[in-house]
């Protein structure tokens, strides 16, 4: 019965019911939404590690002013720059050199895939071993001449035919998200994006320079062999080989790993911040609450309500108050992220992606259940202090505490 | 069932001049018998209402023991005191007492509803008593309602009808004709009264003159004395 009992006490004093119930809300969604935001930027980063799965870039030298090249890796603005093939024969040459393949970039006039430029990232399926094994989940073909593969964020289908610079393509797959660059971008072997290339310079809507389609690259990944270091292969590359730079990958990423442990801090402290603020309110307002029902409690007590009833009855109240209050705090979270993330993402030019549907439920029923527990731990104060109440004081319209 | 206080004391710490110790019940030892409507009639701060809350467990004693039968109320754990009371002693507390979340049905359905389901046979039987009781209390008509929109005197004969849903043995009213009229203090009395003649304890703690007239037993009490009329 008392389940009925705190039911009608909650139905019948509404506002106060909610303005509780608002509150856990606040708390669950403070918890939740920072979650999500902070994993979302973990989880971007790490699959852009995965997804760059190198430990040296070999680009030509006037794409390494670093804006230009992070700005590609990183915010995935449409760019191009190409390097003589003949790179790829010297380096696979030197020691050190492990796996190593070639990559292709050109960025798009427009298409109606999508309302702006993007990436076309050409690979070589013989040597790739960074795309491929993510592509690998989405397509086990083999990618023919004049198809592609499309990031998770276009707006095109397996069938679809898009056409860049003339040429038409058909879309053989479209790829899971990364949460990176990546997922804005269009794949394609080589021949295709050396056609491509082709038909742009025919266009004459870029500024290609001098060069022979046929004979270049974009950039070369490379991973060290076995028993050799990174930085040292890198430094053989940068004395040896001209006209290109090697970069570490990891180095690429340093500035968005620092800048994403700041930023997961600043949500950690503010999260601490918001709910030990909410907290202190919560209790606040079921020590007041209480006391405004002393003397509910003291007739209840005389009709035989043990102090441990009366407990029970604060604590399940509470239990209803933040059940509701947590599960609406969650869905406004998963709300506000599905919305909002991508903006947000956009805005900070970071990688973000949200995790799984087993993660989401995962980090939704740690927010609900800690909100759950916070709001009975605040109860708990106001039901400690309840059930030391005197009721015959209280009903002669005393104090009450005994 | 009888209620007895046995060298009972209730002293306070208050401050005041001179001592800070304040005795609201001197060393009394009186018997409720079954049976026997008794009342306790003296004036304000004379310590009725506290002698009542002792008799009711919601107050021990500084001194002496309240007897239930052979039962030390306060030996007992609360939860087994606050059974005690839900089963055995009926309380009608001074004052307007009604839980406002709650119908007329329900409130007086409470004491049932505190530790029972509203889902078995035997809460169909409590919900026939409450019909009774309300019906004797002239409220039927009322068991809808909200307590807000009630008369003082119906919350009253409301209260009257909860302390006696449980047909306890003993009942315990503070004032409970306190601001009715005539009637309903005839209302009211009559139904304490018959509880008394079919075996029950009742005390009833009172300023109200007319209340005196249904007594079986007259006490009163002074200065926290109690003496017999």
């Amino acid at each position: 019965m008392t389940e009925s009992l705190s039911f009608k006490n909650l139905t019948k004093r509404p506002g106060r019911a909610l303005a509780l119930a608002l509150l856990c809300a606040f708390l669950c969604f403070a918890a939740l939404a920072g979650s999500l935001f902070v994993t979302g930027l973990r989880q971007g980063l790490s699959s852009l590690e995965t997804r760059l799965g190198a430990d040296i870039m070999v680009v030509p030298y006037e794409a390494t002013s670093k804006s230009r090249l992070s700005d590609m890796i990183l915010q995935g603005n449409p760019g191009y720059f190409y390097m003589d093939s003949a790179v790829m024969d010297k380096l696979r040459s030197m020691e050190g050199v492990g796996e190593i393949s070639a990559q292709f970039f050109l960025a798009t006039a427009s298409s109606s895939c999508c309302s702006a430029a993007v990436q076309i990232i050409g690979f070589d399926p013989a040597t790739d071993f960074t795309i491929q094994p993510w592509v690998k989940h989405s397509y086990q073909g083999e990618l023919g001449n004049m198809q592609v593969l499309v990031g998770n964020d276009l707006n095109a289908f397996p069938g679809d035919v898009l056409t860049f610079y003339g040429s038409d393509v058909t879309v053989a797959a479209k790829l899971d998200r990364t949460g990176t660059y990546l997922d804005t971008a269009v794949y394609a072997n080589p021949e295709t994006i050396r056609t491509l290339i082709a038909q742009a310079m025919e266009k004459k809507i870029y500024d290609f320079g001098d060069i022979d389609p046929y004979e270049v690259v974009s950039c070369v990944l490379i991973n060290a062999a076995d028993g050799y270091v990174t930085e040292d292969v890198l430094n053989e590359i940068n004395i040896h080989v001209r006209k290109v730079e090697a970069v570490q990958t990891s180095a690429l990423l340093s500035d968005v790993s620092s800048k994403l442990t700041g930023l997961s801090s600043l949500i950690g402290w503010l999260i601490a911040a918001i709910w030990i603020l909410a907290i202190g309110i919560l209790i606040l307002a079921f020590v007041m609450i209480s006391n405004e029902r002393k003397k509910e409690f003291a007739v209840l007590r005389t009709l035989g309500a043990s102090r441990g009833k009366l407990a029970g009855l604060i604590m399940k109240e509470s239990l209803l108050v933040s059940c509701f209050g947590s599960l609406l705090g969650a869905a406004l979270a998963l709300l506000a992220v599905w919305l909002f993330g991508g903006a947000a993402e956009n805005a900070m030019g970071l990688p973000f992606l949200l995790p799984k549907a087993g993660g989401l439920i995962l980090l939704s029923a740690v927010s609900i259940a800690a909100t759950i527990l916070a709001g009975s731990l605040a109860a708990a104060v106001s039901a400690f202090r309840i059930s030391g109440i005197d009721t015959a004081f209280i009903l002669r319209g005393d104090d009450g505490r005994s | 069932m009888k209620l007895t206080a046995l060298q009972a004391t209730r002293n306070y710490i208050r401050k005041r001049e001179g001592s800070n110790l304040f005795c609201a019940v001197e060393e009394t030892s009186v018997t409720l018998e079954p049976g026997t409507l008794t009342v306790l009639s003296g004036p304000s701060g004379s310590g009725k209402s506290t002698l009542l809350n002792m008799f009711a467990g919601l107050l021990p004693p500084s001194s002496g023991q309240i007897l239930l039968d052979d039962t030390d109320l306060y030996h007992l754990e609360d939860r087994e005191l606050s059974r005690l009371r839900n089963l055995h002693i009926g309380i009608i507390p001074q004052g307007q007492t009604a839980l406002a979340a709650f119908n007329v049905q329900d409130n007086i359905l409470m004491p049932w509803l505190l530790y029972g389901s509203r889902k078995n046979e035997a809460f169909s039987e409590k919900r026939k008593r409450a019909e009774e009781l309300m019906e004797a209390a002239g409220i039927l008509e009322l068991r809808r309602e909200m307590p807000s929109g009630l008369s003082g005197g119906e919350i009253r004969r409301m209260a009257v009808c909860r302390a006696m849903l449980q047909k306890p043995e003993i009942i315990l009213a503070d004032e409970p004709t306190g601001d009715l009229d005539e009637e309903n203090t005839a209302v009211v009395m009559d139904l304490l009264k018959e509880h008394a003649a079919s075996g029950g304890t009742v005390f009833v703690v009172t300023h109200d003159i007319q209340v005196r007239t249904y007594a079986d037993r007259m006490l009163s009490m002074r200065k926290g004395v109690v003496t017999e009329e």
